[in-house]
């Protein structure tokens, strides 16, 4: 049995159950990632959005489970491809792609007032897709960067300069002008 | 050590802030620094509560089927290929090449072709390969008419309408004949419309509707037998299936 790096013997196990209908230990692993996956799809949508394709991605995760083989990818990175599509559908179908346009139009919402981070937000969407995606597991779903060499099926050192590389993209986009 | 890799060894808490201001200075990590302390703050950012999410989730799941009732499906479904398959392969092989065989050194060797079609031909809404069922009959109508003139499908169908009275035969000929083949003969010529006429209805509406039931045979036989209609009318068809 392969078993992945960052994941633990009860995750495989919540996994197992799930592959084969438990829907208890799809919950446990639902709370688990649910989070993270949010974070990933606020990076990109507006709060309510983002809480749907967060749903939308636990719904065709659990659609699929039967047809994942555990062999081939670490689940945590099975779920973050089909979160990452999820969103991307999403924001292509929603005019309200740009994050700070909620700030207008929903003051209330809890998650906004955070300018810094929303300017932050957006300027990762600048970055070439394999930094990005670097950054999205690493920061905004908060995998260690062993977890997203894992991932991704990359060397620990080759994420390591991905990394330092989009964080200098960053660094300019970010820079005062 | 690089950069990068004095950095990796910070973020690991190997390295702290002021050793890596001293190895590479403010100008060459303090951006960095700054990137990477926004990029964790996002990471605090506050997410909804998973067991309420998790609430509103559970109940759109939509069903699985348990593994065993997916296993029972595709065996279900090999069952009913099987089932469908199986004789129609074996109705196409007896109906197929040796059958012509068998008919062909019937005709060279008897008077009558030994009847060897499956029981099935003779009935008027049997798939038979159009081909055989629109040539054979006429096949056998002209061998009879040319090898053996004097027998009684000439004699009772033809001079009517088309052997002159001068050159019938006379009739005593055709008094014995006709006792000791017309039943047989007759009855086959008979078979032999029965059998062509009604098929060849049945499929030339298969192929105007452009029956998607068809098989590779009848498709065939529409195109040499209707070009514009058959043909077209299944090929046209085709693609929305597929889609």
């Amino acid at each position: 049995m392969v078993r992945h790096a960052h994941e633990d013997d009860g995750e495989r196990a919540l996994v197992d159950r799930a592959r084969a209908g438990d829907v208890d230990a799809f919950g446990q692993l639902f709370r688990s990632h649910h989070p993270r996956v949010y974070r990933l799809a606020r990076a990109r949508l507006p709060h309510e959005l983002a809480e749907d394709a967060a749903a939308e991605t636990f719904t065709r995760a659990w659609k699929g489970l039967p047809r994942y083989k555990p062999t081939a990818a670490p689940f945590v990175g099975w779920l973050y491809g089909i979160a990452r599509h999820v969103v991307i559908d999403m924001a292509r179908a929603s005019a309200r792609t740009d994050l700070t346009a909620d700030v207008v139009l929903d003051p209330h919402d809890p998650w906004l007032g955070r300018d810094d981070l929303l300017a932050l937000a957006d300027a990762v969407r600048i970055l070439p897709d394999e930094q990005r995606i670097v950054i999205e597991l690493k920061f905004l779903a908060g995998l260690t960067n062993d977890e997203v060499a894992a991932v991704l099926h990359k060397q620990p050192g080759a994420v390591n300069a991905q990394q330092w590389r989009a964080l200098r993209a960053l660094e300019r986009a970010l820079e005062p002008r | 050590m690089s950069v990068d890799e004095d950095l990796t060894r910070w973020e690991a808490g190997a390295l702290t802030v002021d050793d890596l201001m001293a190895r590479h200075g403010e100008a060459g990590v303090g951006g960095l620094l700054g990137a990477h302390r926004h990029l964790s703050q996002l990471t605090d950012t506050p997410t909804p509560d998973p067991h309420v999410a998790w609430t509103r989730v559970v109940t759109a799941l939509p069903p699985r089927a348990p593994r065993w009732a997916r296993v029972r499906k595709l065996i279900a479904g090999g069952v009913a290929v099987g089932v469908i398959g199986v004789p129609s392969m074996a109705f196409a092989a007896s109906s197929g090449p040796l059958h012509d065989v068998v008919q062909h050194l019937g005709t060279l060797f008897g008077d009558d072709p030994p009847d060897l079609a499956p029981p099935g031909d003779r009935g008027p809404g049997v798939a038979r390969p159009v081909q055989r069922e629109r040539s054979e009959p006429r096949n056998a109508t002209t061998t009879s008419t040319s090898v053996t003139p004097d027998t009684a499908p000439v004699a009772v169908v033809e001079p009517a309408t088309t052997v002159p009275p001068s050159e019938a035969p006379g009739p005593g000929e055709q008094s014995d004949e006709p006792d000791a083949n017309a039943p047989a003969p007759d009855s086959d010529d008979s078979q032999g419309e029965d059998e062509s006429e009604p098929t060849t209805v049945t499929t030339a509406e298969d192929e105007d509707h452009g029956d998607g039931g068809g098989d590779g045979e009848s498709v065939t036989a529409t195109t040499t037998a209707d070009d514009e209609h058959g043909g077209h009318g299944d090929r046209s068809s085709a693609p929305p299936d597929e889609s």
